[in-house]
């Protein structure tokens, strides 16, 4: 094989004068580059990938030395115990290490088998470079000087054919990687905690009496249960791990905050008590659609506030993946049943689509959203217009995201170390998101849902400190009138109406940029709307028609359009299933298209 | 099964093991980034998964252990039996 010049940049990059001639000639031609595609597969990292899993062969060894040692005591405990119970509970510890070995190695092996396919793939990467570049050398230089700008429109049928060629089969080796890849990820997919997770725990074996009671059961349900009817049972919420007698087990991790809300809901404040009955409603009803709810954040509503709460469906301290759901305006703490159907509807999606990994979703209501009063308690009329005028531009959404990325610091303290964060939003609810991602929020994914746009200060996905722009996604429905540019003008338009001029940021759009434009450099969800599109077209009676019919249809249609933006609509079908896939990071089965 | 916790537990170091892969090590693409991400979780889960066996076998040979003294006292008669 012959070897190419190199410039030594990243990725085994390739400059050679051969190259570069086909590179150039690519270009020419509007097509893309191939030794951009080659500097991809040549920057996998098959060796670092393959010395990691050696760490899981060694887990492996373990659990197989384990699991052999067991072996020999299961005769020795049948021999001195007449009880069945001890010799059942070793025969399970030693059936969940096989169990969990048999997972670990199918997984070492399966990443030996994609190393091995991304090693031959890069070799063959270099191999195909260095044909290419044999084969340009070997042509006549007229030939390669034609196609080079300003040489001949019409190259050299051998230049054009090594070009091909090469694309080709460059082409042919990414899918091999990619193949390799993916079969990889789905092995992945399994984890191999879940044999020694789902035995019971040691606290079965009654103390002193190993022959009763040591069978396998059920796992004790994290959550202590709430009585909605009665406030004082609050205070005895959630627990994150098994009581007993002797061991109250630690404490509730939201016992601050159900505290709180059991005295609201004796306040004499008409405003605080009617958001801490919502509050508690939205409890019950998450308990419901996740068997633990647990009340992550609470602050009293008053005559000026909405105030905030945040409810998690399902057990963040034992969460595999939490996924934020922010909504958007005319939402209220008060009144979070919509929110918490689609933090449902989320969850379960997500367990349907990895059913060994455990998904909390929190619903957090937790920023000053515009038009709150609509669905929440009432306020003072001054509070109303103030949240009326919020509506019209981002500065909720900028401060709500400051608060949002220090409630998800919190979150992070009581999920397990290694769980997956990702927000997403919906509307105003994105717009806090990106905000959020701006101000340095640690997440592992954003999605940005009906977005009006990314804020003010986020011109591009790169703009988020913490958050690589391939970790942002956008779902924006072509019909849905609030991601178009429109919406931008209509709230400019009103704004000065009412409120004066206002000084926007750079982009002059009051939401910031749209993220779903290519520009904006985001991964842009593959996904279309759930709602059927209907249009109208009026027709009115006399010589008016001319004019007014176009326009009440216009209206009209805006109207119909707007069926399409709501978060239930963003969180159902399709698009429905990527968020999950972005939750769970299953990123291989998002959907994805070119940015508007 | 003292001995079985150990073998568990490994070398028995308290190593700490920690991903060297980033998100772009396995390039730019979904899958990529995917196994990136999995890898990083799946061989640390598997070292914690081999010492939480270690652990529940050894809080199961120290329950044993404890009934069989309580035998081993019962038989001996320091325990009152039952009128």
């Amino acid at each position: 094989m012959s070897t190419p010049q190199t410039s030594g940049s990243p990725g085994g990059g390739r400059r050679s004068d051969g190259l570069s001639v086909l590179r150039l000639m690519a270009g020419l031609q509007g097509l893309p580059d191939p030794l951009v595609a080659a500097d991809e597969l040549l920057a996998i990292d098959a060796d670092t990938l393959a010395g990691w899993f050696a760490v899981a062969r060694r887990a492996a060894v373990w659990l197989w030395r384990g699991s052999d040692v067991l072996a020999d005591a299961i005769p020795v405990l049948a021999a001195a115990w007449s009880s069945p119970a001890p010799q059942a509970w070793i025969t399970a510890l030693r059936e969940a290490g096989l169990e969990s070995r048999t997972v670990v190695v199918g997984q070492a092996d399966a990443a030996d088998l994609a190393c091995s396919t991304l090693t031959q793939v890069k070799a063959s990467v270099e191999e195909e470079l260095g044909t290419a570049e044999a084969a340009v050398a070997a042509l006549h230089p007229a030939d390669v000087g034609a196609a080079l700008p300003g040489g001949s429109p019409s190259p050299s049928p051998e230049l054009q054919h090594i070009l091909t060629e090469l694309t080709a089969r460059l082409d042919e080796l990414r899918a091999r990687a990619m193949e390799a890849l993916q079969s990889l990820a789905l092995s992945l997919r399994a984890d191999p905690r879940d044999p020694i997770e789902s035995l019971p725990t040691v606290a079965s074996l009654p103390n002193g009496d190993p022959g009763a009671g040591a069978g396998p059961g059920p796992r004790f349900p994290a959550s202590g249960g709430l009585a909605p009817t009665d406030p004082s049972a609050v205070v005895s919420g959630p627990m994150t791990s098994r009581p007993t007698p002797a061991d109250p087990g630690p404490m509730p991790i939201d016992v601050g905050n159900l505290e709180r809300l059991r005295l609201d809901l004796q306040s004499e404040d008409d405003t605080t008590r009617e958001m801490a009955q919502g509050v508690l409603a939205s409890l019950t009803q998450a308990e419901q659609a996740g068997g633990v709810a647990q009340l992550l954040v609470y602050e009293s509503a008053d005559s000026w506030s909405q105030g905030r709460a945040a409810i998690s469906v399902g057990d963040i301290s034992t969460a595999d993946n939490v996924a934020t759901l922010v909504p958007g305006i005319t939402s209220a703490p008060a009144q979070m049943a919509d929110g918490l159907n689609d933090a449902a509807a989320l969850r379960a999606e997500a367990s349907r689509q990895s059913p060994g990994e455990s998904t909390a979703v929190v619903a957090w209501y937790g920023y000053d959203i515009p038009l709150g009063f609509k669905g929440g308690v009432s306020t003072n009329p001054l509070a109303k217009v103030d949240s009326t005028l919020d509506a019209l531009d981002d500065d909720n959404a900028g401060e709500g995201g400051v608060v949002l990325a220090r409630d998800i610091d919190r979150f992070r303290q009581w999920a397990p170390v290694g769980a997956r964060f990702t927000a997403l939003g919906f509307s105003m609810g994105s717009t806090t998101v990106s905000s959020a991602a701006a101000r340095g929020a640690r997440l592992d994914d954003a999605v940005l849902m009906g977005s009006p746009g990314a804020g003010q200060g986020v011109s591009t996905a790169d703009g988020y400190p913490h958050l690589p722009a391939d970790h942002t996604y956008v779902i924006a429905f072509d019909q849905d009138p609030v991601t178009q540019t429109r919406t931008d003008l209509a709230a400019t338009a009103t704004s000065t109406l009412l409120a004066g001029p206002r000084i926007s940021g750079a982009d002059g759009e009051p939401f910031g940029v749209d993220p779903a434009l290519a520009d904006f450099g985001a991964q842009v969800v593959d996904a279309t709307t759930n709602v059927p599109e209907v249009r109208m077209s009026l027709s009115l009676p006399g010589p008016i028609e001319v004019l007014a019919d176009p326009v009440e249809s216009a209206v009209v249609n805006q109207w119909l359009a707007l069926s399409h933006h709501s978060e239930t609509n963003y969180l159902s079908g399709r698009s429905k299933e990527a968020a999950a896939a972005v939750v769970i990071g299953h990123y291989a089965d998002v959907p994805i298209k070119p940015g508007r | 099964m003292d001995q079985a916790a150990d073998a568990l537990r490994g070398d028995g170091t308290c190593e700490v093991f920690r991903s060297p892969l980033s998100d772009a090590s396995l390039g730019p693409s979904a899958a990529g980034r995917e196994v990136a991400a999995a890898a990083g979780r799946r061989v640390t889960e598997a070292v914690d998964d081999a010492r939480a066996l270690a652990l529940r076998v050894a809080m199961a040979a120290e329950k044993i252990r404890l009934a069989a003294e309580q035998f081993e006292r019962a038989e001996a008669g320091q325990f009152p039996r039952p009128r």
